[in-house]
């Protein structure tokens, strides 16, 4: 089992059939080789041998939804639209909130509804986004497809959560780019800044356009205080991917950090040309702006961002000095914003700035 | 070769019978006199450049009305071979042509770049391009124009600008070195050639022709940063300016709108030709615009890694493309390939084209272990069946195939197909299909012709010598005929032609 895991997950599938065909004849009921051996002759192109391993999985384990996810998928591949819609559905039936699911329903039935409802589930399910946007093209509502993939170059690679401990495992094994990268964000996730760092290296070693591993060592490497290093990385992810606004913000941040505050400025801008609705960068831009005592230009900025919590209550204090009777409303709708939020230091600044507005 | 312009000249070929076409691709290399073998220079260093090349090139190179090859050499110590076609024979005229190497040999472009009526050409190369001016008669001098580039793979020659005067735009691959070389291992552990993911990806650049001397443009793509590889002119949007597909390797693929104000803007992703279907980036290599559809316009196939599967994008009209990989069959007849050269040809004369693709691993193939160059794929025809493409048999020859050229090289009415194969003797599949009726038009590269004729589907074909892979092709387009030629179309112009074919020059 494991030679074909290594196997499988370094990009040999056809070398990993074998493996997993002997483990599953020395344990027929072990669920993992009928699991994996399904995966591995997906990924071959072997679609009908891919449907024999999963349903010979699922007679294991019934209730595996990896599985049952996997096997629609292939279903679809093989031509039988009708029965992966229906998988599809009966998971969407065990599980409603099953975004996977939904968008293999869309991809079975051409229902935008189907990719929507994926969306609403999971907003940043790339392949989601993507298949919507295409129905949108058929039907020539280019704005909308437009609409839809605006953060396509960010979330292309995103997939919904899923309680899936054989792909875990099997993930944990890749020597790939992505595969460096996942670990490394479980680092991150997991204290461990330094081993983070570490792992990100290997993963641009082995893949130097992944500019998601380049994004986030800019953050990274600037909480190491590796000025250099933050600077290095975002040298690289504003050219592979000058419209990924986190790599111009997390850039913005480390300046800020520093007090390279024009460096800082031009970075906030940078994120706002490519998402305008980019509220963090946005205040930060009403924060400089303020500094530097340019309100009308502070207040624009913290009316861009829109619904941030942080730019009503910042845009709330510019009203309050400027004697705007505005301004008690403003820091109302800030405090809701940051209650939903549930940041208490902001809702305790809140507090304090409509106490001064009280007396 | 320039073309004289109001001239019409029409050879009528063959008899009218009508017979069911038999048609098969013959490697007949040796037996038209091309010996030449490719040599990557590859000695166990595992170099990129010694795995992606070479091209090569068919061109009228002396004007005398058949196609003269260009074959491109892996190692610098090893010089291209330039043979001249005398009625289908052909002579190695290397010796004494002025065409000299230049680092390691990519890719092959052809085009008038100085407007005296006859292909220039120009040579990528890792390590230096080298831009020949032909003097006719088989020399060719350097131009002496340096076109910068750290790593150039395929390159076009095109009017972007409509000025008159053909431009150039040269795809740049990843910014690899020999000295920074990356230990890249098998999933086995072994030492195998890295994929592009190890270095960066370059933007390709653009050179704007200025009287014959080539200034770059600078900054035209860097927008987009791509590990570039396959390059193909075309009118994607149907407002009859010249746009750049290109196949990024591992990255989206480029669409380079024309803004007909001397700027290009990326609208792949708008488009839908970045990523296939899944909306994941692929392998994007050798790049075939064809009609494969019989709907008018030009669709778009991209060959990619093993496991991928190629892909097909149809075009909508307007700009936009759907994946069609699947419905059309290329991605199941692909999925086991990795596919470099391309080009829609109508191998079996049934009016509807079909896609040859010219195919070798770059990584070690498993079942492959101990054989001393573990890259042999076999090359494919897929025939088209009315838009459903399936693999013909007869391709049975192995090898490691990159560039394919495509043109008519004994002018029997078919299309035959020059392909370079790495560390191996170059092909020439030579098409049997021997029609009795048939029409081929030389019109301005860039060209859309289109005929209807008895017995089969419109058809339409575009001019051009770019597509495929690293490879320049003839601009001669192709139409099989099962009977009389009732219309003939150039951009749009109706051009007196005789109704049973024949070479037809607008």
């Amino acid at each position: 089992m494991r030679l074909g895991m290594a196997a499988q997950a370094n990009g040999l599938p056809a070398f990993a059939i074998p493996c997993y065909e002997r483990a599953a004849a020395l344990d027929p009921d072990l669920f993992a080789a009928r699991y994996y051996l399904g995966f591995a002759e997906a990924a071959r192109g072997e679609m009908a041998r891919a449907a024999v391993a999963l349903r010979a999985a699922l007679r294991l384990r019934a209730e595996s939804v990896p599985v049952r996810l996997k096997l629609a998928d292939v279903e679809r591949e093989l031509g039988g639209r009708e029965e992966s819609a229906r998988m599809a559905r009966e998971l969407i039936g065990r599980d409603a909130g099953n975004a996977t699911a939904y968008y293999l329903l869309g991809r079975a039935t051409d229902e935008a509804a189907a990719f929507e409802k994926a969306l609403a589930l999971f907003p940043r399910y790339g392949a989601a986004q993507f298949a919507l946007a295409a129905l949108h093209r058929r039907a020539n509502r280019l704005a909308e497809a437009a609409r839809v993939l605006e953060n396509y170059d960010r979330d292309k690679t995103a997939v919904p959560p899923l309680d899936d401990a054989e792909g875990a495992a099997l993930a944990e094994m890749a020597v790939t780019g992505p595969g460096l990268l996942r670990r490394a964000q479980r680092a991150d996730a997991a204290g461990d800044t330094a081993g983070a760092i570490a792992l990100h290296r290997q993963a641009v070693a082995l893949d130097s356009a992944l500019a998601d591993a380049w994004i986030n060592l800019i953050a990274l490497e600037a909480r190491v205080g590796n000025a250099a290093g933050a600077r290095e990385a975002y040298r690289q992810a504003a050219a592979l991917a000058p419209g990924r606004a986190e790599g111009h913000y997390n850039f913005g941040v480390f300046c800020l950090g520093v007090r390279s505050l024009d460096e800082a400025r031009v970075a906030f801008l940078a994120a706002v040309r490519a998402d305008q609705r980019h509220a963090d960068a946005l205040v930060n831009l009403g924060s400089l702006a303020g500094e530097r005592g340019r309100l009308d230009e502070a207040a624009r900025y913290f009316e861009q961002a829109g619904e941030s919590a942080r730019a009503r209550f910042h845009l709330g204090q510019i009203r309050m000095l400027r004697r705007d009777g505005r301004a008690r409303a403003t820091l109302e709708e800030a405090r809701a914003l940051a209650v939903k939020g549930r940041d208490a230091g902001l809702l305790a600044a809140i507090d304090g700035e409509l106490a001064r507005i009280s007396r | 070769m320039r073309m004289a312009l109001g001239a019409v000249v029409v050879v009528l070929a063959g008899c009218s019978r009508p017979v069911e076409p038999k048609w098969g691709l013959t490697d007949a290399a040796a037996e038209l006199g091309i010996s030449f073998r490719h040599e990557p220079g590859a000695e166990g260093k595992f170099l990129m450049p010694e795995i992606m090349g070479s091209g090569c090139g068919l061109f009228d190179m002396d004007g005398d009305g058949d196609l003269d090859a260009l074959l491109l050499q892996g190692v610098p110590s090893a010089p291209h071979q330039l043979y001249r076609n005398d009625g289908g024979r052909f002579t190695n005229v290397t010796e004494g042509s002025g065409i000299r190497p230049v680092g390691r040999g990519m890719g092959v472009a052809v085009g008038d770049f100085d407007n005296d009526g006859r292909p220039d050409l120009l040579i990528t190369a890792f390590g230096g391009s080298a831009l020949y001016r032909n003097l006719g008669g088989g020399r060719f001098a350097e131009s002496g124009q340096r076109i910068p580039g750290p790593w150039p793979t395929s390159a076009a020659f095109f009017d972007y600008d409509r000025d008159g005067w053909q431009d150039l735009a040269v795809l740049n691959y990843v910014d690899f070195t020999e000295a920074g070389n990356k230990q890249c291992l098998a999933a086995t552990g072994e030492l195998d050639y890295c994929t592009p993911r190890a270095y960066r990806p370059l933007p390709a650049r653009l050179f704007h022709n200025d009287r014959g001397v080539f200034r770059e443009v600078a900054g035209a793509f860097a927008k987009a940063l791509g590990p570039g590889l396959g390059l193909a002119v075309m009118d994607a949007n149907g407002d009859g300016w010249p746009d750049l597909f290109v196949a990024n390797d591992s990255m989206a693929n480029h669409l380079w709108i024309n803004q007909r104000d001397g700027t290009f803007v990326e609208k792949a992703l708008e488009s839908g030709v970045a990523y296939g279907e899944e909306g994941l980036a692929k392998a994007g290599m050798g790049v075939a615009p064809g009609d494969f559809d019989n709907d008018g316009d030009e669709d778009v196939a991209v060959l990619n890694l093993m496991n991928e599967g190629a892909t097909l994008f149809r075009n909508n009209g307007g700009g936009d493309f759907t994946d069609v990989s699947r419905g059309s069959g290329i991605h199941t007849e692909t999925f086991r390939f990795t596919g470099f050269g391309a080009g829609w040809l109508d191998a079996d004369g049934d009016g509807w084209l079909d896609l040859f693709l010219a195919n070798g691993a770059v990584t070690r193939r498993e079942e492959q272990r101990g054989e001393a160059y573990p890259f042999a794929e076999r090359n494919l025809l897929l025939r088209n069946a009315a838009g459903r493409l399936a693999a013909a048999g007869g391709l049975a020859e192995t090898g490691v195939s990159r560039g394919a050229a495509f043109g008519d090289i004994d002018n029997d009415g078919d299309v035959d197909i020059l392909v370079n194969v790495n560390r191996g003797q170059a092909r020439v599949m030579r098409n049997d299909l021997n029609p009795e009726r048939w029409l081929a038009v030389d019109a301005r590269t860039g060209s859309r012709v289109e005929v209807a004729s008895e017995g089969l589907p419109r058809q339409v074909r575009v001019s051009r010598t770019d597509g495929s892979y690293l490879s320049a092709s003839s601009p001669r387009v192709h139409f099989a005929l099962r009977g009389a030629v009732t219309l003939v179309l150039v951009d749009g112009r109706p051009v007196p032609a005789a109704r049973g074919g024949g070479i037809l020059k607008p």
